[in-house]
């Protein structure tokens, strides 16, 4: 591929303060107030050479811009009109020129993805409307944010989109962002180039943009700074000829659109101009068949991938409450499980009557890549859960599924292709199930030429051949087999299966699973979906890889499944649960032990006895010690966990009788909205629950709205609210507010660093607790 | 900018968990020590530190920031120069409390502590290399003050933050004024020609020493 190269523009930020610009005022509203300034500045950059002219605009968003008298249409008229004054009489370009809000997104920050689109789609309005040529990303270290410009991008206005990243020398931005993986998801949504800028000079960015190079067909942005600066002046180290010809070399990489970052000025420019003239960047390139998210890049074709299955409420009593309760702790924890166990590719699957199964899938796709790298796999057959997955996932996911009726051609291929995602395609057509190979086939034919005509690249089509119940058709394992080795042989695709489903109803299941297993990965499967926490299934997929080759010289499997030497020295650290007593092991902290020598108690006494007589003594016990200061947090914390574990052996017990296992309650907790010093709640959670009282914790930043909404679908009958900073504590009173407003009774007990009695009563709660001791001692006055 | 951290001093990580000198098991304090080698290895802390000259009116120069409250004012007013300092142990730390989370609240206090112990570790080695490099000029270093102590306004640290542009070490202060990485700080310490009266160390300094949760017994 071939393309003339466009200069860009140097440092902004370096220009005006050496003009003057004060260190914590906002360069963008020079527009307004000095607007010879940037325009001098700027014109001396394309009489160097530059041809795309980033305008003033680089935080001109509503947040950055607060306080400043001036609104973002103002400040963004004003510096495209001044850039293009600088361009007059030229060919040169203005383009809008975008960075980061300066906030982190969630679920590490607060801000929302939705909330950062609105932020970025506001400046492109603006951007539109004062007549801006392009609108370039730069200087962005977070994946899931610059996708959330790049939407609003291609969502509001027609214009060129130029997105780019920066990188640490490591290959990766401080938020952990692979630069392949930027290079795969930017390229997913149809950016016109894609690139690196500032942090290193342009040697230390030639590996990174080779990275991309690996992974994308587009052409390459390249904006360095002028080298590294030096620790004790912070002046920069590469003269302009120097740098000139270090980018000069990536042009046969594909970088097309070269300019400087930090440290650059024009002499640097026109020293670029002067390199480059008459040269073209020139680059083979193809894109990456597979998926990734930001951290983790996972490749099709290259031997078999495992999607853990867990992440799903069918059949799973447990999920299902977590799910209708917002419990994002247990769902990451799902995650993290599977992760560990050795899946590549996580499902995604919320559906739930009574659920709001875009707003879930959001939730839940957010919440889980902050904790997991993996990538994921929507799934869901509802269209707008599955855009709502691909919204916030940030990276290329795999969707699953469509199929071959024209209902779901028609709703999920345009998703697909919007997002620039990988899909599965299941051989379902408007006939139902098929019976045969042949059938299996042709859906899978017919599947593929729809996918064509959306453009989606072959390697991103997947095709599921069905597993139907080996009990009840029989004939069927067999077809589907034989349909997968066509796929594999005739289509050349991947080809993914759900596993499990051929042993439903048979005894022995795990024998039947695991040998179809075999049998498919030998038959062409190349993305088995099974539950990666069971040992036979990844037994079976190391074994495979061993045989087919993949696993090269045996390493991985020799590393998991040689002999290892601490599992007899783990038995030998059961200490003998007859040994001790039930409130030496919850004082103690001894989990296991406690859940041990609980069921054994439950064989001759009632699960009330149980709690009354020995757990609730030995945790007052426990809180008592804390309380005068004898054992300290992490020690209460420990009992708590070992108490719980036998409070769950009770709920077993109670379970097993038919009644409900749910303990007194619910309480409901939240740390209110801006906050996210989570941990003092957690700690409160954990006592509470472990005191036997069923806990909803709604997690950290959450708005009132959503306690309010949550206290009344749940019928909350204590709620439990913290706030860490003086800066969050007045929406702990906006949340009773709105609470008392909404007519909700329930008392309202509040704690956190900064509040005092005093205060916890002037903002209108009934309770302050100091601790989660006394948060417990609370909620045993009110739920008994 | 990335600084290496060497070692978290668990009596640190235990004073942020509220140990007060009663006994402590070992599989406790194992614990502690695995949670501070995973920090150790895991994340990147990083550090910004800048120097500035005060004006007059003591507004650093070049800069729109003036530290408020009386209690920095009068801890700079011997200086006309200041360093300020901002800190953070990385997204990467986010990410593990995160994680941590989700597998239960004991494991989580454990690490947080540690990190907390982890970032002061990060900004006392940077102080104290401020100080002796300031030795060999013939200056002193102040205190490290951050806002919030005293009677210095929280919200100084956006514009610390805005000063150092501390987004380019990842340190971000979302729009209700919390720094995130949670596990990050924000200083000013003021340099003087003359050796200064530095605040009695441990907790007598601090003005919510009366009521603070974390106050050391000792002294």
């Amino acid at each position: 591929m071939e393309q003339r190269i466009t200069l860009l523009d140097g440092a902004m930020g370096t220009m005006l303060q050496r003009a003057g610009l004060k260190l914590g005022d906002r360069p963008e509203t020079l527009s307004m107030t000095a607007p010879d300034v940037v325009e001098s500045i700027q014109r001396r950059y394309v009489q160097a050479g530059t041809r795309l002219l980033l305008a003033n605009t680089f935080c001109a968003n509503a947040h950055k811009l607060d306080g400043t008298g001036y609104s973002v249409d103002e400040v963004i008229s004003a510096s495209v009109s001044v850039a293009r004054k600088a361009c007059a009489g030229t060919e040169a370009r203005v383009a809008l020129d975008i960075g980061p809000i300066g906030e982190l997104l969630e679920p590490l920050g607060t801000l929302s993805f939705e909330e950062a689109y609105a932020l970025f789609a506001q400046m492109i309005r603006a951007g539109v409307k004062a007549g801006a040529d392009a609108v370039f990303f730069e200087t962005f270290s977070d994946l899931a944010e610059i996708r959330a410009g790049i939407l609003a991008a291609k969502e509001c206005c027609d214009l060129p989109v130029y997105a780019s990243m920066t990188f640490e020398q490591s290959g990766r931005t401080f938020l952990g962002v692979r630069a392949d993986a930027a290079a795969i998801s930017l390229s997913a949504l149809g950016v016109d180039a894609l690139g690196v800028n500032c942090s290193l000079g342009p040697k230390e960015i030639a590996p990174i943009l080779r990275d991309m190079r690996a992974v994308t067909d587009l052409p390459l942005i390249l904006k360095p700074n002028a080298g590294l600066p030096d620790p004790a002046t912070g002046a920069y180290n590469t003269t302009p000829q120097e740098f000139a010809a270090a980018c000069a070399d990536m042009t046969d990489l594909g970088a097309a659109y070269i300019g400087g970052c930090c440290g650059t000025t024009p002499d640097f420019i026109a020293a670029l101009h002067d390199a480059l003239e008459g040269k073209a960047a020139r680059w083979e390139g193809a894109r990456l068949s597979g998926v990734c998210s930001a951290r983790e890049v996972c490749a099709f074709g290259k031997g078999v991938r495992v999607i853990g299955e867990r992440i799903n409420p069918t059949g799973k009593k447990r999920f299902q409450q977590a799910l209708r309760e917002d419990d994002m702790n247990y769902i990451v924890s799902q995650a993290i499980e599977q992760e560990d166990a050795g899946a590549q590719i996580l499902d995604i699957n919320v559906g739930l009557p009574g659920i709001d199964e875009p707003e879930m899938m959001r939730r839940v796709v957010t919440a889980v890549s902050g904790a997991v790298s993996l990538p994921l796999q929507i799934d869901s057959s509802n269209p707008a859960a599955i855009e709502a997955g691909l919204r916030a996932a940030p990276g290329k996911c795999l969707v699953n599924s469509v199929n071959a009726t024209q209902a779901s051609l028609d709703s999920v291929l345009p998703l697909v292709r919007k997002y620039g995602a990988a899909v599965v395609a299941l051989t379902l057509g408007e006939n139902g199930l098929p019976k045969t190979s042949q059938e299996r086939f042709e859906l899978a034919q017919k599947i593929l030429a729809e996918t064509e005509k959306y453009g989606i690249p072959r390697g991103d089509v997947a095709v599921d051949c069905l597993t139907l119940t080996v009990s009840a058709q029989q004939e069927q394992a067999a077809a589907t087999l034989d349909a997968l080795r066509r796929v594999r042989d005739e289509l050349g695709l991947e080809t993914v299966l759900g596993v499990s489903n051929i042993s439903f109803g048979l005894p022995a299941r795990t024998l039947v699973t695991q040998a179809f297993l075999m049998q498919a990965i030998a038959c062409g499967l190349t993305m088995p979906i099974i539950n990666p926490n069971q040992r036979e299934m990844m037994d079976a997929v190391d074994a495979c890889r061993v045989l087919s080759g993949e696993d090269a010289s045996c390493a991985a499997y020799i590393e998991r499944h040689a002999p290892s030497q601490t599992n007899g020295k783990r038995e030998a650290d059961k200490k003998d649960a007859a040994d001790v007593t039930i409130s030496e092991a919850i004082s103690k902290g001894m989990k296991a032990e406690a859940a041990a020598i609980a069921g054994k108690m439950l064989e001759t006494e009632t699960p009330l006895d149980l709690v009354e007589k020995h757990l609730i003594p030995a945790l007052d016990e426990v809180g008592e010690r804390y309380e005068k200061q004898q054992i300290f947090l992490p020690q209460l914390m420990n009992a708590a966990a070992a108490s719980g574990a036998a409070f769950d052996e009770v709920r077993r017990a109670i379970e097993k009788t038919g009644a409900k296992g749910e303990g007194k309650g619910p309480i409901l907790l939240a740390t209110v909205e801006g906050d996210i010093h989570d941990i003092g709640k957690n700690i409160v959670r954990t006592v509470l629950e472990n005191y036997g009282f069923h806990v909803i914790d709604l997690g950290r930043d959450v708005p009132a709205e959503r306690v309010v909404a949550a206290a009344e679908k749940h019928g909350a009958k204590l709620i439990g609210l913290s706030a860490l900073m003086t800066t969050t504590v007045p929406n702990m009173e906006k949340t009773i507010a709105a609470l008392r407003g909404s007519g909700l009774s329930a008392p309202v007990i509040v704690g956190g660093a900064v509040l005092t009695a005093e205060y916890a009563r002037r903002i209108g709660a009934d309770y302050y607790a100091k601790d989660a001791k006394q948060a417990a001692d609370i909620a045993k006055a009110i739920l008994g | 900018m990335i600084v290496r951290l060497n070692e978290i001093p668990l009596r640190e990580a235990l004073h942020f968990l509220g140990w007060r000198g009663t006994p402590v098991e070992h599989g406790l304090l194992e614990d502690i020590r695995e949670k501070a080698r995973r920090v150790i290895e895991e994340t990147e802390p990083r550090v910004l530190v800048r120097r500035f000259s005060l004006e007059e009116n003591g507004t650093l120069c070049g800069t729109t920031f003036s530290p408020k409250g009386e209690d920095v004012r009068r801890m700079l007013a011997p200086c006309r120069e200041v360093y300020l300092l901002a800190a953070t142990l990385g997204a990467q730390s986010e990410r593990m409390l995160l994680r941590e989370q989700s597998l239960g609240a004991a494991g989580a206090v454990l690490l947080d502590a540690v990190m907390s112990a982890a970032i002061e570790t990060v900004c006392d080695r940077q102080e104290e290399r401020l100080r002796l490099s300031l030795l060999e000029e013939g200056k002193h270093l102040t205190d490290r003050f951050s806002p919030g102590y005293g009677d210095m306004p929280l919200a100084q640290t956006n514009e610390i933050c805005a000063v150092l542009q501390a987004q380019r070490i990842g340190l971000m202060v979302s729009q209700s004024g919390i720094m995130i990485p949670r596990k990050s700080v924000t200083a000013i310490m003021g340099i003087s020609d003359a050796p200064v009266q530095r605040r009695p160390s441990g907790c007598e300094g601090c003005s919510a020493k009366d009521t603070c949760a974390m106050r050391r017994n000792e002294g």
